[in-house]
């Protein structure tokens, strides 16, 4: 089993990864890659849909930290959708993530994104 | 140094020797005290008598002078002018008469053509001087000494009178009378008395003391004396407040015109004096001399001090001389004791100085010397047998590590997948021993433990050959035979063959199968083992399983038989050498088997490492860390019993190379395994997200940048659990230790591999860790009845 990565760009600065199979030790680094590749300062929005995500270990994990860091650090945001369970387990074990955005499906997500520009413009009134 | 020979040398020398000048220099003191004192006394007395002699000449002369005139007058009865002239020519010859008188008074009625004069002659300036004393200004028929002389028979010396209109000075006068047919001729000489007081001086101060004269009427004359001119000697005494006792005697003496001497205590000299007093001649005057005794001791003083120092400069003298003898006659002592002190440190090359002298040190230096030799030559043996011994011992060493390398190579078994933990402990007594024990597990369809322990007859290195020729053989036969009794039978038949040496071997062999918990035990004169069971922890039954013994091995063949029982689950048997229960203290008492069983007692063990550490330190608290006599081996199994009538126990070992790649083959391999033994696939993810965590970890930091090695994993299940053994040789880590890994996000990377522990722990049911014989074992449960 391997890791399988589809990005789909749905603005210039909002980005979305489908994660299919396992986030391991050895295919952690292969996300690496793609983030570093699709991920930069422009970047606003970053949406893991971890549906099809078999199986996530501390290497995973690892990489989730970094790259929620890595937004935070421009003001960009992270999030996670679409948790399957024992995905969701090994979250709750390490306790990880608490500020991060988890939605369960797509309307839950069109609500933050919607919240979180009405925010901006306001802020910007 | 201060203690030193010399200066103790020196210190009683000089003690001693000024004792002695002391002692001799008081007796010589006193001798020359005595004696001085008397020359001194003598030559005192010398003095006082010259004086005397000089004093008593002078107013002999004077008396003389004018008894002789008289005499004339008498006889002759010369002219006035005649005896003018005879007068003023005695005055030339005598130098001491100060003045002479001659007074005629003729009886008036028979000697009518006598007429009276009275003519006086005196010293003034360089010539004589003539008074008429018959002139109406001298009138001398009025004066006291003219008085006197009409009273007297004899010549007779007035007290001292001032002879106004006449002489003019202070003087005393000798009259001497003489009475004629009524009328009075009287002939007077003068002596002055500062003539006289000139003379004393003079003698005085010659000599250091006073000298007083005295005139018949007690009136004092003194030379330097000023305070006690003309006093008058009787009258002192009443004046006086305190006269000395000895003054009325003197006084009493001196009008007895006696002589003598004393020495008193003089108050106006403030000093012991010597007085001594005489008359002088028939002059009816008399003289004192007092001498102070200051200057009689005075010289005998000077000499004191002259002695002191002599004696003091001696001693002085005599110091150095010693201090110089000594220091010569033992500064080769001193080399010595530097050479010994020397020697002392360990530097026996130290030059030992040369002997001049062949005397007692000299001989003692040459002993030294001999003992440099000797001892050299002593150390240089003791050097090459240590050496020596070295070499052996270091064979000893290589020949141990040998015989170690035959035993199994850990001491231990704990395998929980089996239920069986085993604890091994050999001790040899030498370097290296002939006790053996050897296991080994049987892994198949019916897993076996095989165990032997065994005491070679004898011990060092004829037993420790011996042993390896044993265990060799029971390697060899094991792997053919199961029964113990077997075992011991073919070991036997091996062993009797080629033993010129008569060497034997006490054994005991056993198997357990670990399934059933059937134990078969054979024994060749070996003591059985004991066999502990424990129900919740408390003894259940303590014994020695009894059984015929068989021979020892290697003296003569012999058909052995096995015991065979099964013991209950949660057991313990515990086999020994002699070492333990033949062990002896100081008192030559041994330890015997029931301080075994008393031990075992007291202490149940809840481990097999346990049960030897408790039987280990009550054996040696009784030797009291006395030299062990024998080889000490101890051999305890525990049987858990827990897979005793279970469905066989189903285990897997995938082993991978350490490299990430390779976690490829454990995922695969746990899939498989979940497929093939029915257990529930939700597992699986569970499994392999613990194996990923614990291997990756070993792979990256516990072997780091070695490349070949390995990693296994054995896993096993029963009805309720899953257990998952991960061994690998990296450096000893346990997981277990690390601290709470830190939650949420990490700071830093290098906190990720804690997370993957907190991971695993959190995951997993039990997670136990051990080092084992430079493996590192981590174990993880999960139980299977929640579900999972």
């Amino acid at each position: 089993m391997s890791l399988t990565i589809e990005v789909v760009n749905q603005a210039a600065d909002c980005t979305k990864m489908y994660l299919i199979g396992r986030l391991d030790t050895n295919t952690a680094q292969q996300l690496e890659g793609i983030i570093d590749k699709e991920v930069n300062e422009k970047t606003n929005m970053l949406t893991f849909d971890l549906a099809n995500l078999e199986y996530i270990s501390s290497a995973g994990l690892r990489v989730l930290f970094k790259t929620s860091k890595a937004l935070k650090k421009h003001g960009g945001h992270f999030a996670l959708m679409h948790l399957q369970p024992q995905i969701q387990k090994v979250l709750d074990i390490v306790k990880a993530l608490p500020t991060v955005p988890i939605f369960r499906n797509e309307q839950e997500m069109d609500e933050y994104l919607d919240a979180m520009q009405k925010k901006v413009l306001d802020g910007d009134n | 140094m201060k203690n030193s020979l010399t200066t103790r040398m020196i210190l009683w020398v000089t003690l001693s020797v000024t004792a002695i000048f002391t002692a001799v220099g008081s007796y010589d003191y006193w001798f020359t005290n005595n004696l001085l004192n008397l020359q001194l006394r003598q030559l005192a007395e010398l003095e006082v008598s010259a004086s005397e002699t000089k004093a008593s000449d002078m107013l002999d002369r004077l008396q003389h002078q004018a008894n002789l005139t008289a005499a004339l007058v008498t006889q002759v009865a010369p002219s006035q002018k005649k005896l003018e002239s005879m007068i003023s020519t005695a005055m030339q010859q005598n130098e001491a008469a100060y003045g002479m008188a001659i007074v005629v008074e003729p009886n008036k009625t028979s000697d009518a053509e006598n007429k009276s004069y009275a003519s006086y002659f005196f010293r003034s300036g360089e010539g004589l001087n003539f008074v008429n004393l018959a002139s109406e200004s001298y009138n001398f028929r009025q004066k006291g000494w003219y008085l006197q002389a009409q009273q007297l028979e004899r010549p007779q010396w007035t007290e001292p009178y001032f002879d106004e209109g006449g002489g003019e000075t202070l003087m005393s006068t000798y009259l001497v009378p003489v009475k004629r047919e009524g009328g009075l001729t009287l002939i007077t000489i003068d002596l002055a008395l500062s003539t006289l007081q000139k003379m004393l001086a003079k003698m005085e101060d010659k000599q250091d003391m006073s000298i007083y004269a005295m005139t018949p009427g007690g009136h004092i004359i003194s030379g330097n004396d000023e305070s006690l001119m003309l006093q008058k000697l009787y009258e002192i005494g009443s004046r006086a407040k305190n006269t000395p006792p000895w003054f009325h005697t003197l006084i009493e003496e001196i009008k007895n015109q006696k002589s003598g001497s004393f020495s008193t205590y003089c108050q106006r000299m403030q000093e012991d004096c010597w007085i001594s007093y005489a008359p002088l001649g028939n002059t009816q005057w008399t003289m004192l001399v007092s001498y102070s005794h200051a200057s009689l001791t005075a010289q005998l003083n000077t000499y004191s001090i002259h002695r002191f120092l002599q004696m003091a400069l001696g001693i002085i003298l005599l110091i150095l001389v010693i201090w110089g003898i000594t220091r010569r006659q033992f500064l080769p002592l001193k080399e010595l004791d530097k050479a010994t002190q020397a020697f002392a440190q360990g530097k026996l090359d130290y030059a030992l100085p040369t002997a001049p002298r062949n005397d007692e040190i000299g001989s003692l230096t040459q002993s030294f010397s001999r003992m440099q030799v000797s001892l050299q030559e002593h150390i240089e043996e003791l050097q090459r047998e240590t050496k020596q011994r070295e070499r052996i011992n270091s064979e000893l060493r290589t020949a141990s590590e040998i015989q170690q390398s035959l035993l199994p190579s850990d001491n231990e078994i704990n395998n929980n997948a089996l239920g069986i933990q085993l604890s091994a402990y050999l001790q040899p007594a030498r370097a290296v021993g002939g006790d053996l024990y050897y296991y080994h597990i049987q892994k198949n369809d019916e897993p076996l433990l095989r165990f032997v322990i065994g005491d070679v007859s004898d011990k060092g290195v004829a037993a420790a050959i011996f042993m390896a020729r044993v265990v060799t053989a029971i390697r060899a036969i094991g792997e053919q035979v199961a029964d113990p009794a077997d075992l011991l039978t073919q070991l036997n038949h091996q062993l009797v063959e080629d033993n010129e040496a008569c060497m034997f071997v006490t054994l005991l062999a056993g198997t357990l199968d670990l399934h059933s918990g059937e134990l078969k035990i054979a024994s060749a004169g070996h003591p059985m083992p004991f066999y502990l069971h424990a129900e919740s922890d408390k003894v259940a039954q303590i014994k020695q399983i009894t059984q015929l013994n068989g021979p020892a091995l290697g003296l003569y063949e012999y058909q052995f038989e096995s015991l065979k029982i099964t013991i209950e689950p949660n057991s313990y048997l515990f086999a020994y050498t002699d070492g333990l229960d033949e062990a002896t203290n100081t008192q030559n008492e041994l330890y015997g088997e029931d301080s075994i069983i008393k031990n075992l007692k007291s202490h149940f063990p809840s481990s097999t490492s346990e049960l030897i550490s408790n039987t280990l330190s009550a054996v040696n608290q009784f030797t009291d860390d006395a030299e062990p006599a024998d080889d000490l081996t101890l051999l305890a199994i525990h049987w858990e019993g827990a897979i005793k009538g279970q469905a066989k126990m189903h285990t897997k070992e995938i082993t991978i190379k350490n490299r990430q790649e390779e976690l490829e083959q454990v995922n695969s391999a746990l899939n498989e395994y979940l497929v093939e033994h029915h257990l529930p696939e939700s597992l699986l993810l569970e499994l392999q997200l613990i194996a990923e965590e614990i291997m990756v970890n070993t792979i990256n930091y516990g072997y780091a940048d070695r490349v070949d090695e390995t990693i296994s994993v054995l896993i096993s299940h029963n009805e309720h659990q899953i257990t998952m053994t991960f061994v690998d040789r990296a450096k000893a880590f346990n997981p277990l230790e690390l601290g709470e890994a830190r939650l949420g996000i990490p700071e830093a990377e290098d906190a990720v591999g804690g997370l993957g522990v907190h991971l695993v722990k959190e995951m997993c049911d039990t997670c136990s860790y051990e080092y084992v014989a430079g493996e590192n074992r981590f174990t993880v449960k999960i139980l299977l009845e929640k579900g999972k």
